[in-house]
């Protein structure tokens, strides 16, 4: 029996304190982590390749943030880009119209529509990164006109920012959908994952507390005082 | 203390000290991009509880339409004087829009209550009414916070924050690089490489083709 299951003294005197990382974790003698050791090391490996991963979104989440903060956005000046004729019959659905016209133009991907107009014209307002682009659709002279709005610095960072998916009809907008959902979950991941952490760094653990102490308390007062 | 050590330990105290930041953004930015989550549980709720109506005093001018931001804010200003309401503007974001030819809507943003006054410029009277609370909208207005254009300190010290928050970020980005750079292990700067560029391609994709 002993032969095959050991002792707690066994397995006291098997069992040594090691460096890992900066932290003691138990490390059996033979050479393999411990169960807590191997939990420890998944979540950090976890940690830094998911912010690796993510380092993108991170960096432009953080200065589009800082842009927005100092800037409002400017209006949307437009230049006419072109106009043509539509000759192809469109469905009464405006938004199926206006999804027609799009493939046609080659110019698909999400977009937001305002009203029609009084005179049937409706309007497309197709949202792309780095450029907005206004395409007008005139039923009684068939004309569609195209003009692209004005690039400027804080319109892209807002744009970046605020850029969601699944209400489009479009997969590559649910694809940044799920980036985002990502990067929010990774958000959640790294405070937990980080607190863990921490809490494993037995010599950082008082100032930790003092420094998460302090943070949450500056918060709270922000909370009541605005 | 070696660089490595000052690289650590500034990552692990500033988010420790940035935590409710980091985490407030992180649940808010879900809202953001659910709106739908909440809206069941909320749909029989009234948006508005009326509080009550007062007269729109005949010395303040009524903004044409278009008038600029600045003409809207001082008519939010005085309009919040009328109802009493000066000392909010310390505390709260405010300002005004058109909701109709003849409604303009002032609205009043604390973290924990809201009020809008709706000024019938018509009828000349203002109706003031309390947002009713919602989590939803508690996450989603405190993540959208900020800017310098608001009055009162504590509004810029938000703001201030806002940047640091921003900033912690970026260091983030900083110090996680230098950790992995000089974690030593070979296989932890292949797979990082590999995540890495993984992001990077797969960013640049989104950024050419959304």
């Amino acid at each position: 029996m002993s032969q095959c299951t050991p002792t707690i003294a066994e397995v006291i005197a098997a069992t040594a304190h090691h460096k890992y990382q900066g932290i003691f974790v138990d490390i059996l003698l033979d050479g393999k982590l411990s169960s807590h050791a191997m939990f420890s090391k998944v979540l950090r490996r976890t940690h830094m390749y998911l912010a690796l991963f993510l380092t993108p979104w991170v960096a432009m989440y953080a200065i589009s943030t800082i842009v927005m903060n100092h800037a409002r956005p400017n209006p949307l000046n437009f230049e006419k880009v072109r106009e043509v004729t539509y000759d192809g019959l469109l469905p009464d659905d405006t938004r199926l119209a206006a999804r027609q016209l799009l493939a046609t133009l080659q110019m698909e991907g999400a977009h937001n529509m305002p009203p029609r107009r009084a005179d049937g014209a409706f309007i497309i307002q197709r949202q792309s990164i780095g450029t907005n682009y206004r395409i007008t659709y005139t039923p009684t002279n068939r004309r569609v006109m195209i003009e692209k709005a004005e690039v400027t610095g804080p319109n892209l960072m807002h744009s970046l920012h605020r850029r969601r998916g699944y209400q489009h009809p479009y997969a590559l907008d649910d694809a940044w959908a799920v980036t985002v959902d990502l990067f929010i979950a990774a958000t959640l991941f790294w405070s937990l994952s980080g607190l863990w952490m921490w809490w494993e760094l037995r010599v950082t653990r008082a100032a930790g507390a003092v420094a998460l102490a302090a943070g949450a308390a500056l918060f709270a007062f922000f909370l009541v005082m605005l | 203390m070696t660089l490595p050590h000052l690289n650590r330990r500034l990552h692990l105290y500033f988010g420790l000290a940035l935590l409710p930041w980091f985490v407030m953004y992180g649940v808010s930015s879900y809202f953001f991009a659910h709106p739908e989550t909440l809206r069941a549980r909320y749909s029989a709720m009234p948006p508005f509880t009326h509080r009550g109506t007062i007269p729109l005093p005949s010395a303040i001018s009524i903004p044409q339409p278009g008038a600029p931001p600045a003409e809207m804010r001082a008519f939010a200003r005085q309009a919040l004087a009328a109802a009493n309401m000066t000392s909010v503007v310390e505390r709260a974001s405010f300002g005004a829009y058109r909701q109709s030819p003849t409604q303009i809507s002032v609205y009043t943003y604390t973290f924990l209550h809201s009020i809008t006054l709706k000024a019938d410029t018509a009828a000349r009277t203002i109706a003031i009414e309390d947002k009713n609370f919602r989590w939803d909208h508690f996450f989603t207005g405190m993540h959208a916070r900020g800017g310098f254009d608001q009055d009162g300190a504590l509004q810029k010290l938000w703001a201030i924050i806002v940047d640091l928050v921003s900033a912690g970020f970026l260091l983030w980005i900083a110090t996680g690089l230098y950790m992995w750079w000089t974690l030593g292990a070979r296989k932890a700067r292949n797979w990082g490489w590999l995540a890495l560029s993984a992001g990077i391609v797969n960013f640049a994709l989104f950024m050419a083709r959304l």
